[in-house]
């Protein structure tokens, strides 16, 4: 009888035999944050002053970089788990044919969101050993980058497929790109959320890539406190509940 | 009906079923080419803008007055991308809509041409509400400002032109992540939307003015800012002009081999 | 005797609709049943309840033993299933599909790779195996998607109407691969609304209309229990029927009418003996579809 292990591993395997043959895509979206850091490294941080955190000046370029790491993440975990996963779900129907074997729901869920960690870690791992060869990473805490990279993919994944389950046609998923961009920007990436009303700090302290981000600064700047904990549990909290939910939601859609 | 004659009356036809489309994908439509670039510049313009101290560089007023127009005029382009990918082999290829149109009286040339019409006004749309929004936040700054949507437009559908130029003869998607990613994704970063060009290093900078994007985003800039001159402008239009001609005329092949084979 | 599904007062509701309406079902170990029935009668819903993925309503189901509702796992280990619309991962190639399905059910990559290159002999795909699922054409996706279901050498294969789409060719080709397996001793659950599917492979079948079981036993012995041998199948003039005191059954349809007697000759010289001229005429033996049009006075495909 086939094990848990083996079955997350079988939906990964899957996935790598895949993007074998179309390896150029992935390196492709590892790419992009680059652009970024190269149009802020020459641009904007001339031009731009340094940002104060926590009451010590930041030179701009150093307080963007570990937001790029964390929006990497974001990027390889949330392409995955929403519009991939939906091609699969609805027009390959691979997940039908899959639980005619002895795969379940849960086997499923967690090897696709087992895939966009493994994407994003990936893809942020690589991010990491850049910007620590420019100078960005001063800290030896830096290295816990790596698994913050993991936590985010696994939250943005849960997300993912939870609000992927509820898509009906391609056109919903303009709804999702403004989704993402709205985090890619607004989480504290290219300036602090001190910057925005009080009430609209609060919002973006419920949305999921907030955390990662601050996490990944503070790692970054070795500034990390025991308090900071509060912002892994925020991530746990959220991958928790939209995982389960997830798995419940396809449940319902698939075995009926 | 094979002639690469051009038919006016066809091409309105096009124009008129892909309107007649869009009132179901309408709010597809807003949500890319106007929430989310007015999100972006609102963002960007107080967020990134409150950091910035010294202006000189810019050449504007503060940080929303120069990433305002860059981003009006670079989704624009943005847009104009994704028009010619999936939206484009959708319609040549995979739903048969243009298959039906030659059957018509109309000639591939005129479901090009319809195609691209079709695209400036869809452009000037997006662009107007976008300009409505950018007016509101920094005020009235001239009848010049009236003038941005088409010139966004412009660059828009010369963009969608470069880009159908090359997706028009494919079989198949299999190349457009390659393209959106590492092609128009930089293009966009690097076409001064968010960043004066000069300060990019000099490979960057040289790049970027070959392609009609940055054009676009020149002179929206300039005229918002009302600073346009107008030889520079002309220069700016005419590289604009011929991407979109030359896509058209490149674009022609690929039409031709995929309605009338 | 040992049963591979058994299944007491089965039901399955989907809201206010009622799919499967309380069946019994006994399909023994080694042989080829069949369910037959028009589009909505109710086939595919009884199996994907058989194939563990979409759990009763009310009323007992068993599946090689075990109980379907809870031994779901358990019985899928050792079910092939073909889907009605092959649901293969298009995406890969034809070997791919094999080698990825064969590890859903925990089996090694080195396993999984020998168990495919005889599958790929028994499909016919050898020469395909690199291919993308895409290009192949709509006969080699089903023989695909039957190899797919063989690779944890299945105990009982579930079959949603595998021919349905496939031209007179595939069919012959597929049925030939069906053959193979039964003649192997494995069991076999098909649906199907063709008639002459039914009539080629199955030793029992049951018609369901409707959500319930209206009709069961062997291809011959339905025919013979509910009809006569031999069908005459006239054409007739505009206006022109066939009544009054006969000493066989008329079915009058759309466009034609039937006689059903022992003798298709004689009844045929009776209605001429009575002045009628028909356009064209046809003598053929019964098949299922006429035990299906006396069953529910309707036609099975229309």
């Amino acid at each position: 009888m086939i094990t848990n292990t083996i079955a997350v591993k079988a939906v990964v395997e899957r996935n790598i035999i895949f993007f074998k043959r179309d390896w150029v895509i992935l390196l492709a979206g590892f790419v992009e944050p680059i652009f970024w850091l190269i149009a802020i490294g020459f641009g904007l941080s001339t031009f731009v002053d340094d940002v104060v955190v926590d009451g010590v000046p930041i030179e701009y370029t150093q307080f963007v970089v570990p937001g790029l790491i964390a929006t990497s993440a974001l990027n390889a975990a949330a392409f995955d788990s929403t519009f991939n996963f939906f091609f699969k779900l609805s027009h390959l129907k691979i997940y039908d044919a899959m639980l005619t074997t002895p795969m379940t729901i849960g086997n499923i869920v967690l090897g696709e969101v087992a895939w966009s960690v493994l994407r994003a870690t990936v893809y942020s791992g690589g991010f990491l050993a850049l910007a620590a060869a420019f100078g960005y990473i001063p800290s030896w805490w830096g290295v816990l980058i790596l698994p913050l990279s993991a936590l985010i993919g696994f939250t943005i994944s849960a997300v993912g497929i939870f609000s992927t389950t509820f898509v009906r046609n391609w056109h919903d998923f303009d709804y999702f790109g403004l989704a993402i961009q709205l985090l890619f920007i607004g989480s504290a990436t290219f300036y602090p959320i001190t910057v925005y009303p009080t009430w609209v700090q609060w919002l973006v302290n419920l949305t999921p890539l907030y955390h990662g981000v601050a996490l990944c600064r503070e790692l970054a700047l070795g500034t990390i406190e025991l308090s900071d904990l509060w912002h892994v549990a925020a991530m746990l909290i959220t991958m928790g509940i939209f995982g389960l939910w997830a798995k419940a939601r396809l449940q319902s859609k698939l075995l009926r | 009906m094979t002639s690469s004659a051009v038919h006016p009356s066809s091409v309105l036809h096009v124009v008129e079923h892909h309107a007649r489309q869009a009132r179901k994908t309408w709010m597809s439509i807003a949500l890319s080419g106007f929430l989310n670039p007015v999100f972006t510049m609102l963002a960007l313009g107080w967020g990134v803008g409150s950091l910035v101290g010294d202006v000189s560089s810019l050449g504007t007023e503060d940080y929303l007055h120069f990433v305002g127009p860059g981003v009006l005029a670079g989704t624009v382009m943005l847009q104009g991308s994704f028009f010619s990918l999936w939206d484009a082999l959708g319609a040549l290829r995979w739903e048969g809509m243009y298959k039906n149109s030659v059957r018509t009286p109309a000639s591939y040339t005129d479901v090009l041409t319809g195609r691209l019409a079709w695209g400036f006004v869809r452009f000037l749309f997006s662009s107007s509400a976008f300009l409505v929004v950018l007016l509101l936040v920094i005020g009235w700054s001239g009848w010049g400002a009236l003038l941005t949507p088409f010139v966004a437009a412009l660059s828009g559908v010369a963009t969608a032109a470069g880009v159908l130029a090359y997706s028009s003869g494919q079989q198949s998607d299999k190349g457009f992540p390659i393209i959106s990613r590492l092609i128009i994704s930089p293009l966009f970063v690097f076409s001064g939307t968010f960043t004066p060009v000069e300060l990019m290093p000099s490979v960057i900078s040289f790049v970027v003015k070959l392609f009609p994007g940055y054009h676009g985003i020149e002179i929206t800039r300039d005229l918002i800012n009302q600073r346009a001159e107008l030889l520079p402008s002309l220069g700016h239009l005419a590289v604009m002009v011929a991407w979109l001609l030359g896509g058209w005329f490149v674009s022609q092949r690929g039409f031709r081999k995929a309605l009338t084979s | 005797m040992e049963l591979a599904v058994e299944a007491r007062t089965l039901t399955k509701r989907f809201d206010d609709f009622v799919a499967v309406d309380g069946i019994d079902l006994d399909i023994r170990s080694g042989e080829t049943f069949a369910l037959l029935g028009p589009n909505g009668a109710g086939k595919t819903s009884t199996m994907r309840m058989a194939s563990t993925v979409s759990p009763p309503t009310s009323g007992m189901l068993t599946v090689l033993g075990m109980d379907a509702t809870t031994k779901g796992r358990e019985i899928r280990s050792r079910l092939g299933v073909v889907p009605q619309e092959d649901q293969l991962d298009t995406e890969l190639s034809v070997r791919e599909n094999l080698m990825t399905y064969s590890r859903y059910f925990g089996h090694s990559w080195k396993q999984a790779g020998t168990r495919a290159d005889e599958l790929l002999v028994f499909a016919q795909l050898t020469d395909k195996q690199t291919n993308r699922v895409e290009t192949l054409s709509g006969g080699m996706r089903r023989r695909l998607t039957i190899a797919r279901a063989l690779v944890n050498e299945p105990d009982l294969v579930l079959l949603d109407e595998p021919t349905t789409g496939l031209d007179p060719q595939a069919r012959q080709l597929l049925w030939d691969r069906l053959y193979e397996l039964k003649e192997r001793g494995v069991t076999l659950l098909l649906t199907t609304h063709y008639m002459d599917e039914a009539e080629q492979l199955a030793d029992r079948i049951v018609v369901m209309d409707g959500g319930s079981i209206i009709a069961e036993g062997s291809p011959t012995s339905l025919i013979e229990d509910t009809t006569k041998a031999e069908v005459v199948e006239l054409r007739l003039p505009e206006g022109v029927t066939v009544d009054g005191d006969l000493p066989f059954r008329v079915e009058t349809l759309r466009n034609k009418v039937l006689l059903y007697a022992d003798d298709g000759r004689a009844a045929l010289q009776h209605v001429q003996s009575m002045g009628i001229e028909p356009t064209g005429s046809l003598i053929r033996r019964s098949t299922l579809e006429d035990v299906f049009l006396k069953l529910t006075g309707r036609q099975l495909v229309d």
